[in-house]
């Protein structure tokens, strides 16, 4: 318990400033950057009711999803990649607390376990990340003037591949972190990681193409493919965290792949601060 | 490389014990193998009646890093309630347990700094507060005085003597080896991870010290000369005074002066000072090194 309150302190007493000024972003500044409701439906940040409605259990399709919200926050912060450097800055920082030498030495004799002090922090960190995304939904809704009847939940889906994204994002953060003890470095890696799966990714999906359906048997496309299936697949997922709300099926194998990748990096991570000498 | 030989010891309950050695000599290591922070490659470690585990420390047991540095964008009372959340203080007493700690080090003033804005001295106090923050049974303290001015290094040693005095005992890292002889009950004085020494203060700086005998008048030089055959015992002049070894010779000395009509005025036991002994004892090692290095 008290490893989980010391990083809620910890993320309150670094963050909270920010996800206010975020709130406050989006609460006033997504209505100014193109909402309307007209007859036809809603258009935030040029997308339109098409692509925000989804299909009720009575068959209809009607309604604001507010996972269109989620990409729309992004744009109007930067970019969906300012997200995750963001989330990998935060939690590398956080990590460091508990690895730096001078610092970390008051927290690993208090008596916890260091599997229980870091394990802990990283779920705490990983969690708040999506109630972070969720409450962004939300307090799009608040600026939009959107009466919550009129919103669908599916975009709670969302909130389920974010937690993969960041799943392996804080995982690589993480790890880079624990062998290196420094922040800059484990962000700077950590974001060189997402870039490297972003390329990837795109390759990928290029190659999956019927343009390119021709060079599946060279050597390149299967570099591509088992670079794809290790690496987290976060351009992929964020793709589909916009096109899932809806009604796109969810990507299972990039789900699957990410999931494994976060947990490997994880696993490895708090073996090493297990047994590592401070 | 073995950073620590055959080193063996028990700490009883509410003793200052101090660690001495030469940069290097394996003090730190020694403290951080008994606090589960790094692995032994060999031996066995308790610590308050519980086998050491590397990654679990007991909560009741109070660690200053030597060289402190939490993040310096905290302040000094948010570390300090961080430090305490982690030792599983109630979240409603967070605040209170700060305040109390941060002023039993006196860093009650700048204790709302923030760390980066504090001076060595400064951070100094505050990691020796997060130290106390558990109550600990057990305190170990790696150059608790570093960086800390003359009034700052007396409340320390009043605030040692203050926990020793409550039951706390306290495990003392220091390259300030009047600070240790002043507080410590006993020292070990470790070189290249052997212990070279160990004992109590007391007993460690009175080997060499004799004992002082100054008369009135001073013992002439033709007296000096008659005595060394007289008494059979050897004692040495330094300054105007005569030294013996050891107290039966000082008595034998004393007798040999009184025949010849010296007052005796001043009989004081003389001893070693503890840098003293362990430049001298590095030295016997080997360890050719000045003075300022132990």
């Amino acid at each position: 318990m008290g490893a989980v309150l010391m990083t809620l302190n910890e993320l309150r007493y670094g963050v909270l400033k920010w996800f206010l000024l975020a709130v406050l972003v989006v609460v006033f500044v997504v209505p100014l950057l193109g909402f309307s409701k007209d007859e036809g439906g809603y258009t935030i940040l040029g997308f339109r009711e098409s692509h925000l409605s989804v299909r009720t259990s009575e068959g209809r399709i009607s309604g604001l999803n507010l996972g269109m919200l989620y990409p729309g926050v992004c744009v109007s912060l930067g970019c969906s990649f300012m997200v995750l450097v963001l989330v990998s800055w935060v939690s590398a920082r956080v990590f460091v607390t508990l690895l730096a030498p001078g610092s970390a030495e008051f927290f690993l004799t208090r008596g916890t376990g260091r599997l229980a002090l870091m394990g802990w922090r990283f779920a705490v960190v990983l969690l708040c990340a999506c109630f972070y995304v969720f409450l962004m939904g939300m307090a799009a809704v608040c600026g939009t003037d959107i009466s919550l009847n009129e919103v669908s939940f599916a975009f709670l889906k969302s909130v389920f591949l974010c937690f993969f994204i960041y799943l392996s994002v804080m995982g690589a953060t993480l790890l880079i972190a624990v062998m290196s003890r420094r922040t800059g470095l484990s962000v700077g890696l950590g974001v060189a990681l997402i870039l490297a799966s972003i390329i990837f990714d795109a390759a990928y999906q290029a190659m999956q193409s019927d343009f390119l359906r021709g060079q599946r048997e060279s050597a390149a496309y299967k570099v591509v493919a088992v670079v794809y299936a290790v690496l987290p697949n976060v351009a992929t997922l964020n793709n589909a965290a916009i096109s899932c709300c809806g009604g796109a099926p969810l990507p299972w194998y990039e789900i699957g792949t990410t999931a494994a990748f976060g947990v490997a990096t994880v696993a490895a991570a708090l073996a090493i601060f297990r047994f590592r000498d401070m | 490389m073995e950073a620590l030989q055959g080193v063996s010891l028990e700490v009883s309950e509410g003793e200052i014990f101090g660690l001495v050695g030469p940069n290097g000599a394996g003090k730190t290591t020694f403290v951080k193998v008994l606090l589960g922070l790094i692995r032994a490659t060999g031996g066995r470690a308790q610590l308050l009646g519980s086998e050491v585990r590397v990654g679990v420390c007991p909560p009741s047991v109070g660690y200053l890093p030597e060289n402190i540095a939490p993040p310096g964008r905290f302040t000094g009372r948010f570390f300090l309630r961080l430090v305490a959340l982690a030792s599983g203080v109630e979240f409603g007493d967070l605040r209170s347990v700060a305040e109390e700690v941060a002023e039993a080090v006196g860093a009650g003033r700048f204790v709302g700094r923030k760390i980066s804005h504090m001076s060595r001295g400064m951070l100094q106090r505050v990691g020796l507060a997060a130290a106390l923050i558990a109550k600990p049974k057990i305190l170990f303290l790696d150059e608790p005085t570093a960086g800390l001015d003359p009034v700052a290094r007396k409340n320390v040693r009043d605030l040692l003597l203050k926990l020793k005095h409550s039951g706390v005992t306290v495990f003392l890292n220091s390259h300030i080896l009047s600070e240790l002889e002043r507080v410590c009950d006993r020292v070990m004085l470790l070189h290249r991870g052997r212990v070279l020494a160990e004992g109590k203060v007391e007993e460690l700086t009175r080997g060499m010290g004799g004992v002082s005998v100054r008369t009135e008048p001073a013992v002439s030089e033709d007296d000096f000369e008659a005595l060394r055959t007289e008494v059979g015992v050897s004692f040495v002049r330094r300054e105007d005074a005569l030294v013996a070894d050891g107290v039966e010779e000082a008595n034998r000395l004393i007798d040999g002066l009184r025949k010849r009509g010296y007052l005796i005025k001043e009989v004081v036991r003389r001893r070693e000072r503890l840098e003293d002994v362990v430049v001298r004892l590095l030295s016997e090692a080997g360890d050719g090194r000045r003075s300022d290095d132990s």
